[in-house]
């Protein structure tokens, strides 16, 4: 469990001194990616499976995603096992698939996002301050919530709290996890009440520019749109049946 | 500026009042210390001046308190924040942004200044505090004092004039420590009303024109720190204060010290005074945990954060840990307690090669800083009826330290100085060998802290050892053996008067206040004296030669 939410902690986390991706170009994508893995198609599935490995790939997010992956192994393994075990390995690609699109997607959206870049773009957007700040604080707060679950499942594991089978000390690491949201947000608002937000229209310290890492990251998914309109007209591939 | 008229606070979940008709007057560039025991109401008057109760802690408040005429609960929120700083206690608990430098220009923004305008504070801030380094850093990769001066660029960077500060000291070093203080009274010149609400008085109060003493909720002195200081013997006094050099002047400065007790130190020499140091003596012969050049690192794209570490711990000893922050000391800690994987080295218990040393279920506690981490609750009875079944012995044991009254307190209605003593003392039935307590004095007055040492005392006697990381100096003199750490590597390591008396001269590090007392005075007679590390040691000397 504590491999698991240093992994998490690890792969969320934003990286300032590696790359910066135009946030409103960022949730695009992301919300891109969901949008495409709606229907049931198995070849769009794996398409954007390697687009999105191919992307971590080029921008060198794969220890992030590989904490992810990691951190989500028995997950994976139980997941994997049940949808091969009754509905053979069709349903088990179809499932995990998306598992494995969702973490590495999300994982490359959290590194490469500046949360507070994310509001400013949101705001730009004539989106209402308070609305702008939700994704924003949701990049900030998930990987603090993993570090602070890690910290409180290492206190009880030397506690002797954590033993035995998972059901036994499941029930507790989710009471912490869930202790830890309500610690962590009340102390959000009275942080966001003292820094006065909401308080008025708020001006922006800097501007944020378009980089060629974000033309670049346009081009890839740009080709995978192409791609799958060209594929979509010419008639479904036939892999995966 | 600020008037505060007969306050009074009282939870809407507790009997009696937190605060009882608390009167304050404060001017424009004072700089002021409230001071006073664990669960006196500092945190209270902080929260009610901060308007935090009652808009976010539920408590009947009956009194008045103004700013520039106004009342401060008919301000609006933009009016409030104009009139704020606030520095937290837990700083890390209040951050909104990930990064430093959108940290403090989040509150700016809010305040609708300009972009230009913005820049220019967001650098002056960051050169005035000596953190421009730190401008593109992500906050949760801040140490203990990086992160306390960022929040204090927030709470000052909005040019409020009323700054208040929880705890400021509690988790920096002592270097750190004379540098805040400084910096506080630079801030107080410039006109600027501060208030500090602090246990670790050592420094600050040199600096401070005024000294506030709560008790019970109560205040019971307002004064100049010399005239008043005398009132903290029994809650937490600066260690130069102690000293009885001259039974009627109160002393603050260490320079005044060396003044006033010169002439006793007069044909003094190391030779001629035998320090008793059979406490420091080491138990070397049964070795508990030996790690062999241990190094980590978080992930294998950073530096090593503990280099080549070879370091044996011994059973029934008692051992600080002290370095800078950001030095390695937390990750030490987690590295002995088996919570990080080392990258290299071995780790050895018992003589017995181990992946990690945490061998049974009461093998090794550890304590963090965030000491509201370790109670699970839901009152530190229940959480201590865990380990120990018979209700009768967990009575007994609370009734030795004292906290028999608050054993059955809801964990949130303690205080922080409270809840940390009930950590402290929870851990200790924790483990049957080793108990590892990371910044054990925040928060906590001398009782506490004799609470603590009595605490360790008979766990190293039961031969458990006891291993504390610590920014406040005061702590170690009474432990077996002090380690230093400083850029991940161990700096010095021995009986703590032999390394306090080191430290200045190897280390980044400043000791305690009585070490500098001692080194000041043996500079003035060029010759050494005996190395005393406490007041205890000084005041018996002083009463002889008397």
């Amino acid at each position: 469990m504590s491999f698991m939410l240093r992994r998490i902690y690890d792969g969320f986390l934003f990286k300032p001194d590696r790359f910066h991706i135009h946030p409103l170009l960022g949730l695009t994508i992301i919300l891109l990616q969901f949008g495409f893995l709606i229907p049931n198609i198995n070849w769009s599935l794996a398409l954007l499976l390697s687009f999105v490995i191919l992307e971590n790939i080029i921008f060198r997010n794969i220890r992030g995603s590989l904490s992810i992956l990691w951190s989500l192994l028995p997950v994976i393994i139980i997941l994997g096992g049940l949808t091969f075990l009754f509905g053979g390995w069709l349903l088990c690609f179809r499932v995990l698939s998306r598992f494995f699109i969702g973490a590495i997607g999300f994982s490359f959206f959290f590194t490469s996002t500046n949360p507070s870049d994310l509001t400013r773009s949101l705001e730009k957007l004539y989106l209402g301050s308070k609305v702008a700040l939700i994704p924003s604080l949701a990049l900030v707060i998930i990987p603090r919530i993993a570090k602070d679950s890690e910290d409180t499942f290492n206190t009880l594991r030397l506690r002797g709290e954590i033993q035995g089978g998972f059901y036994r000390w499941l029930p507790k690491t989710l009471a912490i996890l869930i202790a830890s949201v309500i610690y962590r947000s009340e102390f959000l608002a009275q942080s966001l009440y003292f820094r006065g937000f909401g308080i008025q229209k708020r001006t922006h310290y800097r501007k944020i520019k378009m980089t060629w890492m974000d033309v670049s990251r346009l081009v890839i998914w740009v080709t995978f749109l192409t791609l799958f309109i060209t594929f979509n007209y010419y008639g479904t591939l036939n892999f995966f049946v | 500026m600020l008037r505060i008229r007969n306050l009074s606070v009282k939870y809407q979940s507790d009997k009696r009042y937190a605060l009882n008709s608390v009167n304050i007057n404060a001017e424009a560039g004072e700089f002021i210390v409230i001071a006073g025991p664990s669960g006196s109401g500092k945190s209270t008057l902080a929260n009610v001046i901060m308007s935090l109760i009652p808009n976010f802690i539920k408590a009947d408040i009956n009194g008045i308190i103004e700013f520039n005429d106004e009342s401060i609960f008919s301000l609006d929120r933009k009016e409030l924040i104009k009139l704020l700083g606030y520095v937290p206690q837990y700083p890390s608990d209040f951050t909104t942004s990930l990064l430093v430098e959108e940290e403090i220009a989040f509150v700016l923004e809010n305040l609708a200044i300009e972009a230009n305008e913005i820049n220019k504070r967001l650098d002056s801030i960051l050169d005035l505090l000596k953190i421009k380094h730190l401008k593109k850093r992500l906050i949760t990769e801040l140490s203990s004092g990086e992160l306390q001066r960022v929040a204090l660029a927030v709470a000052i960077v909005t040019e409020a004039p009323l700054i208040i500060l929880d705890e400021p000291i509690a988790r920096i070093d002592s270097k750190s420590e004379v540098m805040l203080t400084e910096l506080l009274r630079d801030i107080a010149d410039k006109g600027h009303l501060v208030i500090a609400f602090e246990h670790r008085l050592d420094y600050i109060l040199q600096k401070a024109d005024r000294l506030i003493i709560l008790d019970e909720g109560k205040i019971i002195s307002d004064d100049l720190p010399k005239k008043t200081v005398n009132l903290l013997k029994n809650i937490d006094p600066p260690e130069i204060s102690t000293l009885e050099c001259s039974s009627k002047e109160q002393i603050l400065l260490i320079e005044e010290a060396v003044e006033k007790c010169r002439a006793l130190f007069t044909n003094l020499s190391e030779r001629q005074y035998n320090l008793n140091d059979q406490r420091f003596a080491n138990n070397e012969n049964d070795v508990s945990v030996r790690l062999d050049n241990i190094s980590f690192r978080y992930n294998s794209k950073t530096s090593m954060v503990l280099k080549d570490i070879d370091l044996s711990l011994y059973a029934g000893q008692s051992i600080g840990l002290m370095g800078i922050n950001g030095s390695g000391k937390s990750t030490l800690l987690k590295v002995i307690s088996g919570i990080n994987k080392t990258a290299s080295g071995e780790i050895y218990l018992n003589d017995s090669r181990v992946k990690s040393i945490r061998k049974s279920k009461n093998h090794v506690i550890l304590v963090p800083e965030n000491a509201k981490l370790f109670l699970i609750g839901p009152t530190p009875f229940r959480d201590l009826s865990r380990i120990i079944k018979e209700p009768k012995t967990i009575h007994s044991l609370y009734k030795e330290t004292a906290l028999t009254p608050l054993m059955n307190k809801k964990l949130y209605h303690l205080s922080e100085g409270e809840r940390r003593l009930f950590a402290i003392v929870n851990a200790f039935q924790f483990s049957d060998e080793i108990i590892i307590i990371d910044e054990p004095t925040i928060g906590l007055d001398k009782w506490g802290r004799k609470i603590l040492s009595n605490l360790i005392r008979s766990a190293t006697a039961k031969n458990k050892t006891v291993i504390i990381a610590s920014n406040d100096p005061r702590i170690f003199v009474d432990l077996d053996r002090l380690i230093v750490i400083q850029d991940g590597n161990i700096k010095l390591d021995g009986n703590p008067r032999k390394v306090l008396y080191e430290l200045e001269n190897k280390t980044d590090l400043i000791p305690n206040q009585i070490v500098c007392f001692i080194q000041m005075m043996e500079e003035q007679f060029q010759s050494k004296l005996p190395h005393f590390v406490n007041t205890n040691e000084v005041n018996e000397f002083l009463r002889s030669v008397k």
